[in-house]
């Protein structure tokens, strides 16, 4: 693994999780506000239904988005450790046998 | 059932504007299911390659792969709340035009929808006016009854749909059947089945926006209907020497009809088939169906080997790219999106890279079947068979899928 891309495509998870729960909170108000206005009609109801549903499904994608990024986040910075620390046994190795 | 003061104060402009935010979570979803596939995706692709990437990447498509779901089928939440707005607007349209019929009498139209004299009056002459206002109250009121029966199950139908993950049943099936009802809900607004008479009063009660925007929506339904002026009628049959509307019902009637399929792939064949059959000529050159510049195809033996043949057919009958370019270089016109018109021919060209297609290359075809008022494009196609479907339904997923689309809107018309 290349830890330096994988660690940006994680961040660039993260902002669109981000950005995808900002943009979609208010976009249910609307059907609230059309099931309210048109009483005595039964899509009334199924439309408030259909929104709770895509509602909470929407936020669950979200979710898994921003958990995806936290396990690449943490998957490149594991690598990049392990990374760091063989060098500084390799550093080790070599100022031994220099020495 | 919608009861008369339900439809009397319906607000079929708040589905419209649900509509609008629908439409704006849908394209979030796309976004997010491209964004996937080009920063994350692309990126395990070259930057982590062993097993565990793999894993990895292949989590990252399925998210994807969920969003694109959800996108499609938000997108049948869109045309089933448009479907809505349109055909209330329209009845709730009607419902007003039958309470101004009874006023117009001076009879009184009571909280159910009940029409009567005024109070301490009696006049037999009045009676059938009574029973005309009673009767057109009563069939707007039938109408917004069915139509929310309608609406509301494809609501509940795309509610139960977020336990779908596969993206083919969500664009084919889920989706197909909303963009379908999306017409039907329309259909449910017209005066089928109504007396001659009936459909002239209703007719001239709409506005002339109203009226195209039926023309241009339910083209072949309005056309059967006796009682719409025969000035209309011409004016939908259309003076680019084909019938759009003789086009337009064989295209309806022929969607799944397998007996034309003799090639790989019949899309531009079936244009081609409803353009003959509206009445279209052949243009046939000396060297037949060899030639550059004609569209037709030669004696059919019934024998589909031998009917595919190249010789058989020219490539502008059966090849989409060809029949593209033979109908703009022989008197059609390219018009724009919004001014696509049932009848029309639309063609999807390769505009970006990603896809089996070269850019630049037209590669699949269909009929303008409707444009509904909200300004969706509605297309039949064959095969894959698809009625009315939608276009602003399907088409993000294609791009998502094989990359940038442009889309071409060609008005044939015969000069030869």
């Amino acid at each position: 693994m290349n830890p330096g891309p994988v660690r940006e495509a994680g961040r660039d998870l993260d902002q669109l999780a981000d950005d995808t729960r900002e943009s979609i909170a208010a976009r249910f108000r609307s059907s609230d506000a059309a099931a309210k206005g048109n009483n005595g009609w039964k899509s009334a109801t199924s439309l408030r239904g259909c929104g709770r549903a895509w509602s909470d499904q929407l936020a669950l994608l979200v979710q898994q988005t921003s958990q995806t990024s936290q396990d690449l986040t943490s998957s490149a910075a594991a690598v990049s450790g392990a990374d760091t620390e063989a060098a500084s046994r390799l550093d080790r190795v070599l100022n031994d046998l220099a020495g | 059932m919608v009861d008369f003061m339900a439809l009397r104060e319906a607000n079929p402009e708040l589905w419209k504007t649900a509509a609008d935010d629908w439409v704006d979570l849908a394209r979030r979803a796309e976004q997010s299911a491209n964004d996937i596939y080009q920063r994350g995706v692309g990126a395990l692709d070259e930057h982590w390659t062993d097993a565990v990437g793999e894993r990895a990447g292949q989590k990252l498509k399925e998210l994807a792969n969920s969003y694109q779901v959800a996108a499609a089928t938000i997108r049948g939440v869109v045309s089933t709340l448009d479907g809505l707005g349109e055909s209330v607007d329209a009845v709730r349209g009607s419902l007003q035009s039958a309470i101004d019929y009874a006023h117009r009498y001076g009879l009184v139209v009571d909280g159910n929808g009940r029409v009567s004299q005024q109070p301490g009056t009696h006049c037999a002459e009045d009676e059938p006016k009574i029973s005309q206002a009673n009767r057109l109250i009563t069939e707007a009121i039938e109408s917004a009854s069915r139509i929310d029966d309608e609406a509301s199950a494809e609501l509940d139908r795309l509610r139960d749909a977020i336990s779908n993950t596969d993206l083919s049943k969500a664009l084919d099936q889920i989706q197909q059947s909303a963009s379908e009802n999306q017409l039907a809900l329309l259909r449910e607004s017209l005066p089928i089945g109504a007396d001659a008479a009936t459909v002239r009063i209703w007719w001239s009660s709409l506005t002339p926006a109203e009226q195209a925007a039926y023309e241009r929506a339910l083209p072949v339904d309005l056309y059967d209907l006796d009682g719409v002026p025969d000035d209309v009628k011409q004016r939908m049959r259309g003076t680019d020497g084909y019938d759009r509307i003789e086009m337009l019902r064989w295209a309806r009637q022929n969607v799944d009809n397998t007996d034309i399929d003799i090639f790989d792939n019949n899309c531009a064949n079936f244009v081609s088939h409803a353009l003959e059959h509206a009445g279209l000529d052949q243009k046939m050159g000396w060297d037949g169906t060899f030639g550059g510049n004609s569209w037709g195809h030669g004696s059919q033996t019934g024998w589909d080997w031998l009917d595919a043949r190249d010789s058989s057919h020219t490539a502008s009958w059966a090849q989409a790219d060809a029949q593209h370019d033979f109908l703009v270089h022989n008197g059609g016109q390219q018009v724009s999106v919004p001014q696509a018109q049932p009848g029309d021919v639309i063609y999807w060209e390769q505009a970006g890279a990603g896809g089996p297609t070269e850019p630049g290359q037209v590669h699949h075809a269909a009929v303008v079947t409707s444009v509904t008022p909200d300004g969706t494009i509605h297309y039949t196609q064959h095969s894959s068979s698809r009625l009315d479907a939608s276009l602003d339904g399907r088409l993000p997923a294609t791009e998502v899928r094989e990359g940038n689309q442009r889309v071409a809107i060609v008005r044939p018309r015969q000069t030869w």
